[in-house]
């Protein structure tokens, strides 16, 4: 786990040790890019990128057809290209609530929670408006996946979606959230999650999953489905059923009492049943009146999260199903995950409330 | 012999990341058979770090499953950890820790607190005694009061089967127990936790080793850098981007990305920085303000055993868990340390006033006297110059390991020592603070301070309390009240009106005692060995009311020191050397053989301190 300390900072008048690396260098393959510190780093961005650029015209550029390649010399891990220039902000009418990230983009009310193991146990009066969000957001993406077809784009479905939200008074909860551009997640093939939706049409074969979020009345609910996009091979069509029963297992081993770290012990099994691989890096979690909060829910096996369930926890379980590996990693633009193999990713997720006798899951169809 | 479960452990310990060179280091019976060490392997150099434990695998208040339970409850300290180990007992196999407390409940910590009563009579000669009938009581108390209620109160967790086999009053002991001799404290998120593999390094009190972690990280969600506004950490990331093109963005530094990705990370859209709580993946970004080393430090957050001596193969890895004396030893830990350089004897202020009673015979002075004492103290001690004294634990342990609490605050009470920021009771932080600090040790350490947070020096200790230490010599606050106790009256009087006579008057006192007593002896208190004495002035011998008053002071030591024998039985028909010889022929068993070395070791001081105040009277 060590990195060589005895490398000296890349900077400018900067001479002191630096264990760290440009991201961007190590993508493109350019060593010792070290620097001291993330400030020191900023200070000299400017000059440093030229290296990028001077790399990349070695190595070609890798564009799609119609648009622009934003990263020249990343090497992608699999055929998936964004498609940018990226459509302008949308935006949300001003009768609309919206959460407090919405002008900033910070979620200051995720910053200031007391401790990050309680887990809120919601009243009967708040999980009646949150069923209420939950079921808006199960009919916008059900809107949204009416629209997939070989040959719209992502950004057109995220048009589709925005605008389903609004016409029901709610706010796309992904709009702005931590600087986040677009109003749902739309993630083909490989990308594993928050893949931002752009000029890319789909294409016959793809997979892709929509991921909405809809905050209305002090609320947020959050859901996501993988679609086929025309013929999709047996392979993917397996993942794609793989990864729904996977999340439906463990929903069925929600019951007050039960541990949130034992759920991902089902999934990681019923994964292995087809040879797939769960991702690690993302988890399900708490939503209600924070997007994401306490619980923290991994899926894969002999994971130690914490937290016994309780009446009136209200969560997500979203497992993410690899055909190959299951490790991740991110597109330059610091959202899009996308698996290190370059193989495809599917992904299923449900809002559900701890009750008496087991589990209600709000946003079911 | 544990093998198969410490194989088991250590397959482990590896699995989940502790860090130890298996060519180097190796837990192995104790010569003495007394549980399992840590020992070399081989020759290894000082600085040389032994053995890194990842936070993420310590088993504290707030890694258990059932944290939330806990936290909903508002239960702390080490009952709340005690019933967070019991949960993950309870679990069986399926508990993220389940090797490592097989291999703990295997081997039990041989405790005082589980002896029989019979047994536990046998220690009535000596301080300790007092301690663990009151630890046992309060095991008792706590478990009515917080443990039931709380199993009760989440039956759907804890069903009555799991109930009858894992959470009666006996499991809760045992598991006290183990909580109590080898929780370790971890810092401000955990607090105390154990800590896997790092709590098998013993005590002795010349340690070879030295346990260091960072102290400082978030409170909300153990971070060393995050986002939570109790941080305080800045953000330097840019939130906002412009248009498409990410040209202009700087992108965050990585380090290695090697492990799997901690499972601390939601599927938040949080901004790609690899969020705010997950410190296992070392492609973090770099803050580089906050953070206090900056330069080498892996951000992987570990509990480290590090050799501050050479060890030579075969040699036994030890640290000091604190200047503790024996009973507190025995009580806390369930064992005690022969000749123990920490070792004190209390004196009651009442025994104090029956020695005073037999010399002076007159209530009414002597009452006046101890008021006078007790209201003014304070402006007198540390008066002589010695500014270490009275520290909260006298500067031992700190990464508080420990409780120091006996039989109180085990349920909602705190941590046993948290420090507020810039407290001086402690040396200066460095990131990764010394357990051990320079030895400040304090033998006045007032292990007493039932219920009450020892956070500044000002606090409030038991004022009816006093010490006689390993040498056999009085403390500083004895040595004062005797003084005041027998002055003349005309002394006493000019004291009372006037401050600087009166400081000038108890300087001159220390002052002597340093030289009459400790000026020839090769003992020296534990404090004082980095010092260098400046040369003192020499004092002008004694006059006539100054021998007057000391002769009176000598002998009412002497009297308390039998007074004190008295009070606990202890004879003088055999020498402290003769009882230690007999003790070892025994063979007693674990907390019998240390309750006898409690007994032994203070009778060594009550003898000491006969011998020498004898000698001193002797010579006046």
């Amino acid at each position: 786990m060590a990195t060589s300390s005895d490398q000296l900072c890349q900077g400018l008048n900067c001479s002191k040790p630096a264990a760290l690396q440009c991201p961007t260098c190590l993508k493109l393959g350019i060593p010792n890019s070290f620097f001291c510190s993330q400030s020191c780093f900023k200070d000299n961005w400017g000059t440093h990128k030229a290296i990028h650029k001077i790399a990349a015209m070695a190595n070609g550029p890798a564009g799609e057809q119609g648009g622009s390649d934003p990263w020249p010399g990343y090497k992608y891990t699999g055929t998936l290209r964004p498609v940018y220039p990226l459509s302008p902000r949308r935006t949300v009418p001003a009768h609309i609530k919206k959460p407090d990230y919405a002008d900033t983009g910070i979620p200051v009310s995720e910053q200031n929670i007391r401790s990050s193991s309680v887990i809120e146990a919601l009243p009967k009066e708040d999980i009646d408006v949150l069923r209420k969000v939950c079921k808006i957001a199960r009919e916008v993406i059900d809107i949204g996946v009416a629209a997939v077809k070989v040959g719209v784009t992502t950004d057109e479905i995220d048009r589709i979606i925005h605008e389903a939200t609004i016409e029901r008074g709610g706010y796309p909860s992904p709009l702005n959230y931590n600087g986040f551009k677009k109003s749902c997640c739309t993630s083909v093939n490989e990308v594993i999650c928050h893949g931002v939706p752009d000029m890319r049409p789909l294409k016959d074969g793809d997979i892709v999953n929509l991921d909405v979020s809809v905050y209305k009345d002090g609320f947020h609910s959050d859901l996501n489905e993988t679609v086929p996009v025309g013929n999709v091979d047996a392979n993917g069509l397996r993942l794609i059923k793989n990864a729904r029963e996977c999340m439906e297992k463990a929903i069925a081993m929600v019951k007050p009492g039960a541990l949130y770290r034992d759920l991902g012990n089902v999934i990681e099994k019923h994964a292995k049943t087809e040879g797939f691989q769960v991702v690690k890096t993302y988890c399900g979690h708490g939503v209600h009146r924070l997007f994401h909060c306490a619980p923290n829910i991994p899926h894969y096996a002999r994971n130690k999260a914490i937290g016994v369930m309780k009446v009136g926890h209200v969560f997500t379980i979203e497992p993410m199903i690899n055909e190959g590996t299951w490790k991740d990693e991110m597109w330059p633009d610091s959202w899009t995950a996308v698996t290190q193999d370059g193989k495809r990713s599917a992904q299923f997720e449900q809002t559900m409330v701890v009750t008496e006798t087991g589990v209600e899951i709000l946003t079911a169809r | 012999m544990s093998s198969k479960e410490l194989t088991a452990f250590l397959a482990w310990a590896e699995e989940n990341e502790i860090l130890w060179d298996k060519t180097a280091i190796e837990i192995k019976e104790t010569t003495t058979k007394h549980g399992l060490g840590v020992f070399a392997k081989k020759r290894l150099e000082p600085g040389y770090e032994a053995i890194q434990v990842p936070k993420a695998i310590v088993l504290s208040v707030q890694t258990t499953g059932i944290a939330n339970l806990l936290e909903d409850d508002e239960i702390e300290g080490d009952t709340a950890l005690t019933i967070g180990c019991m949960y993950e007992l309870s679990r069986g196999t399926q508990s993220p820790w389940a090797p490592y407390l097989t291999l703990l409940t295997k081997r039990p910590p041989q405790m005082a607190t589980s002896l029989s009563k019979e047994s536990r009579e046998m220690m009535k000669m000596c301080e300790a005694y007092n301690d663990i009938e009151a630890d046992i009581k309060d095991l008792q108390e706590d478990f009515e009061s917080i443990v039931v209620p709380f199993i009760e109160k989440n039956s759907d967790v804890f069903t009555a089967e799991i109930k009858a086999k894992f959470f009666t009053l006996e499991a809760f002991r045992a598991m006290m127990e183990i909580v109590s001799s080898r929780g370790m404290d971890v810092d401000n998120f955990h607090v105390t936790a154990l800590v896997p593999f790092a709590d098998f390094v013993n005590h002795n009190p010349m340690p070879n080793a030295d346990y260091l972690t960072h102290e400082e990280v978030c409170e909300i969600c153990g971070a060393l850098a995050c986002e939570h506004m109790e941080d305080g950490s800045d953000d330097e990331d840019d939130e906002e981007s412009e248009g498409g093109s990410d040209d202009d963005e700087v992108p965050d530094l990585a380090g290695d990305d090697s492990a799997p990705a901690g499972d601390k990370k939601t599927s938040a859209k949080g901004k790609g920085k690899k969020v705010e709580e997950d410190m296992d993946e070392e492609s973090e970004e770099w803050e580089d303000e906050d953070v206090e080393d900056d330069d080498d430090e892996e951000i992987n957050d570990t509990c480290d055993i590090i050799l501050d001596d050479e060890v030579e193969k075969g040699e036994e890895i030890t640290r000091h868990y604190g200047p503790y004396p024996n009973k507190i030893l025995l009580s806390k830990y369930g064992f005690a340390v022969e000749n123990n350089p920490h070792d004190t004897v209390t004196i009651q202020l009442d025994m104090v006033r029956q020695a005073a009673q037999r010399i002076l015979k007159d209530e009414k002075l002597i009452e006046e006297r101890i008021a006078w004492f007790l209201e003014n103290e304070d402006a007198f001690i540390g008066a002589e110059g010695d500014d270490e004294e009275g520290g909260c634990c006298g500067g031992g342990d700190h990464e508080h390991d420990h409780d120091h609490e006996h039989g109180h605050g085990h349920g909602h009470d705190h941590h046993g020592h948290e420090h507020a920021e810039g407290d001086d009771c402690c040396p200066p932080k460095s990131s990764k603070k010394k357990a051990a600090a320079e030895e400040e040790a304090d033998d006045e350490d007032d292990h007493e301070m039932e219920g009450e947070d020892e956070e500044e020096e000002e606090e409030d200790f038991p004022r009816d309390i006093m010490y006689m230490m390993h040498d056999g010599s009085v403390d500083d606050r004895l040595l004062m009240l005797l003084n005041v106790l027998f002055m003349e009256k005309d002394q006493f009087a000019k004291v009372q009106e006037d401050m600087e006579a009166a400081m000038e008057y108890f300087n001159d006192i220390f002052m002597r005692r340093e030289q009459e007593e400790r000026g020839d002896e090769d003992e020296e208190m534990e404090g004082d060995e980095d010092e260098e004495r400046p040369p003192k002035p020499e004092l002008g011998p004694r006059d006539e009311k100054s021998k007057k008053t000391r002769k009176a002071v000598l002998e009412a030591i002497l009297t308390l020191i039998r007074i004190r024998a008295d009070a606990f039985g202890v004879t003088d028909k055999t020498t402290a050397e003769q009882d230690l010889a007999s003790l070892k022929k025994a063979k007693l068993s674990g907390p019998l053989y240390y309750g006898g070395l409690c007994v032994q070791g203070e009778k060594q001081i009550l003898q000491n301190g006969l011998q020498g105040y004898d000698s001193f009277l002797a010579e006046l």
